[in-house]
């Protein structure tokens, strides 16, 4: 067992660390979190300096415009990006890595070329349509159904929760195509040009009172066969490929601010109150932050030995799962803390113009939805269960 | 970066567990009533075992740690008394211990009391101060017995006065002797968390109710799936620790230590009480296993520091790493 980086690794390192040295500060302030347009702008903005630096999909194979880097590499390209505090990856989470790395790994030589390069530099922002409004953790039971005409699939149905949807080019889209036999039997990946007529994209406000996800309405709308990644029918295999994605090393630089979180709250935890007693002082509180920087530290180790066991196995392995159950809840219990050390202060989104406060009051709303985004805590421990454990289905 | 085990360390484990299996097997400790079996000492000792972390110039082995780490893992699944620990990691400050002809106990004062495990196989005592560590020979230890111990397969005493022993090793030496120990107590409960949630998965597979597995039921599913999740966090922080210890400017070795002892600790404890919960009825009797391997993560959690202090040790150090940002 070792830590270290190889030389190349560590000479990957550096020369990440100068770029980002030069091109983060360029960076202009975020937009707003409700102007949409400006934060396409921005986000696809540093897509493209990535991409100019030679920074852009650094796991993604050469023969796509990758840079075929390792597992390891990724981890130190994720860190370090936001060690420097780089802009996160925003509304190209999906085509970065999700329907990238599912093209990238199943596509069609012709759907490479004219994706994966658009991803890659910064052009193209893609959504994820997979929940329904009837199917959820249930995925595999949705409806939306497409009728072959010709060399077209017509697409009828509603998804639901579609992040980006406002913004996005394109869309991975799952659609039934047959209604028999097993209910994961009758589903194919679709790519679909969110410009088609017959699209309704209807906004939903979330509990932070933004518009992060969508209901999209599709009526008729045409998708010629040659947007269809894998065969038609076996778009259940396709979107399993797309989860070993997103299970991976997604939550990586959520990790690392986890971490700078916790730290703030150490810091305004020190600063005494009126009776001259800092709420550092107490006992409780101490030992609780003690605990939470153990667990971020027992994550970081559980990373580090999910990504040595994916650079052997080539493939994100079922760590992922363990990671993100243990994770998302990790991540509540820190936002539980901070309701204490807030006080008063969480009570409004400007902390009482007190900046730090508002980024804890906006992390404690996110964290709400982390146990249930991208399979809920439930679904997880059902998956830890019955695929490592091997506990017996349960019988309905 | 590699977390994985070598073949190396795999086959080592191997012959370890191969030896537990003749020697170490639970009917065997059972029988035993906490009389640590010195023939079945021997054969750890022949294994090189004691040997692993001591400097080959007295004849160790000289091995890194992960080899330690995995032995202890191992015998925290079955259950081996717990000084084998102790030897593993007195070793490279006692010759006795190294060879398997000593058997010796590693202890500290808390809450007013020097407690001393299998104080009647013992040939001395190892003491943790805070200037040293001492080791004070069987004779000169009046240790006054527990008449019921807690678990049933180590006897404790308390020390009634505190004698003055020789110091074996203080400074840095000392430091380093805390973390290996540490670090040697959390793969053994690393063992016991793994090995208890392997019990209750068996058992949740064969057991019937309402006409199915017990194990189909979600609500036992989870309980099992946060077992598997905090033995996993457990045992990465804990590899974690080890790399750390043979090269310390990998990382911050008092935080990845004290971070693996409590995430170990938590495993151990919780994953048992789990356990008991999903044996039911059983799980509440003397004859299943199960309650020994509460008992025993109980006692070996102890150590030198306690599960309190390794959060207010994050604690310091996180506070002074979020203040020096
Ligand atoms: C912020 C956010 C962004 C999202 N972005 C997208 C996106 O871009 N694209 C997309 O397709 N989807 C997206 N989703 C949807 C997400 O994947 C679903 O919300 C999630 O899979 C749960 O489905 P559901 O909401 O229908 O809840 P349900 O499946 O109805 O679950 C409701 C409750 O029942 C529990 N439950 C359900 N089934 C079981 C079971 N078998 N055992 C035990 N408990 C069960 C759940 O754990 C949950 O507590 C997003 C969700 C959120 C919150």
């Amino acid at each position: 067992m070792d830590l270290r980086f190889s030389p190349a690794e560590e000479a990957f390192r550096r020369e990440l660390v100068a770029w980002l040295s030069v091109e983060v500060p360029k960076v202009g302030p975020p937009p707003d979190k409700d102007d949409w347009d400006g934060r396409r702008k921005f986000d696809l903005a540093w897509q493209r300096r990535l991409f100019d630096g030679g920074f852009a999909g650094i796991d993604w194979p050469k023969d796509v415009g990758g840079r075929g880097a390792s597992p390891v590499e990724q981890m130190i390209y994720l860190s370090e990006s936001e060690k420097a505090h780089a802009p996160y990856v925003g509304v190209n989470f999906v085509g970065l890595l999700h329907a990238g790395p599912t093209i990238a790994t199943l596509g069609t030589t012709e759907q490479k070329n004219r994706y994966l390069p658009e991803i890659l530099m910064g052009n193209e922002v893609w959504c994820q349509g997979f929940s329904e409004p009837s199917a959820g953790s249930d995925l595999a039971a949705l409806e939306t159904k497409a009728i072959r005409d010709g060399d077209e699939y017509v697409v009828s149905g509603q998804k639901i929760w579609t992040s980006h949807a406002q913004v996005a080019d394109l869309c991975e889209l799952l659609v039934r195509t047959s209604k028999e036999g097993p209910k994961h039997k009758g589903i194919t990946w679709l790519i679909m040009d969110m410009r088609s007529p017959g699209i309704e994209v209807r906004p939903l406000k979330t509990i932070g009172g933004s518009t992060e996800f969508s209901e999209v309405f599709l009526n008729e709308v045409r998708i010629p066969i040659e947007n269809r990644v894998g065969k038609e029918n076996e778009g259940w295999k396709v979107a399993m490929v797309t989860f070993s994605f997103e299970r991976g090393t997604a939550f990586l630089s959520d990790l690392i601010r986890s971490r700078e979180l916790l730290k703030s709250l150490v810091q305004l935890s020190s600063i005494p109150g009126k009776s001259g007693k800092a709420k550092w002082e107490s006992d409780a509180l101490r030992q609780q932050v003690g605990l939470l920087s153990g667990e971020l530290d027992g994550l970081w180790s559980l990373t580090r030995r999910n990504i040595s066991q994916a650079s052997k196995d080539g493939v994100p392995g079922i760590g992922g799962s363990v990671f993100k159950l243990y994770y998302s809840e990790l991540r509540q219990r820190i936002s539980d803390l901070a309701i204490k050390v807030l006080g008063q202060r969480l009570m409004s989104y400007d902390g009482f113009g007190d900046p730090v406060a508002t980024e804890h009051v906006e992390a404690y709303i996110y964290s709400i939805s982390m146990t249930i985004a991208a399979g809920t805590s439930q679904v997880q421990r059902n998956i830890i269960a019955e695929r490592i454990l091997g506990l017996p289905k349960e019988s309905l | 970066m590699n977390l994985d085990l070598t073949h190396e360390e795999i086959e080592f484990s191997q012959t370890v567990e191969d030896i537990c299996k003749r020697n170490f097997a639970i009917d065997q400790l059972r029988a035993s009533k906490g009389t640590i079996n010195r023939l079945a000492w021997n054969v750890l000792g022949d294994s090189g075992v004691f040997g692993l972390c001591a400097p080959e110039s007295i004849s160790g082995l000289g091995l890194p740690i992960s080899y330690a780490i995995v032995v202890c893992e191992t015998m925290g699944r079955f259950l081996v008394p717990k000084p084998v620990i102790d030897s593993i990691s007195l070793a490279p400050h006692v010759r006795e211990v190294l060879s398997g002809a000593w058997i010796c106990s590693v202890t500290s004062e808390s809450d007013g009391l020097v407690v001393v495990e299998h104080y009647s196989d013992i040939d001395a005592l190892a003491l943790y101060r805070s200037k040293g560590l001492e080791l004070i020979d069987f004779a000169d230890l009046d240790v006054i017995g527990a008449q019921i111990p807690l678990d049933p397969l180590c006897p404790v005493g308390r020390l009634e006065d505190i004698p003055t022993g020789r110091v074996i090793c203080k400074g840095a030496e000392l430091t380093d002797f805390i973390y290996r120990h540490e670090i040697l107590r959390s793969a053994y409960l690393v063992g016991i968390a793994s090995q208890v949630l392997e019990l209750a998965v068996q058992y949740a597979k064969s057991r019937n109710q309402f006409s199915r597995p017990i194990g189909s039921f979600q609500a036992i599913k989870h309980l099992l799936a946060d077992g598997l999740v905090r033995a996993e966090l457990a045992r990465a922080q804990l590899y974690v620790a080890g790399v750390t210890f043979d090269e310390p400017e990998c990382g911050n070795l008092e935080r990845a230590v004290y971070s693996a002892k409590l995430l170990a600790t938590q495993a151990a404890v919780t994953n048992s009480r789990t356990a008991i919960q999903v044996f039911g009825g059983m799980g509440f009797t003397w004859e299943v296993d199960v309650h020994l391997f509460l008992k025993r993560a109980l006692l070996v959690s102890g150590g030198l520091v306690s599960s309190e202090e390794c959060c207010e040790l994050l604690a310091g150090s996180f506070y002074e790493e979020s203040l020096s940002d």
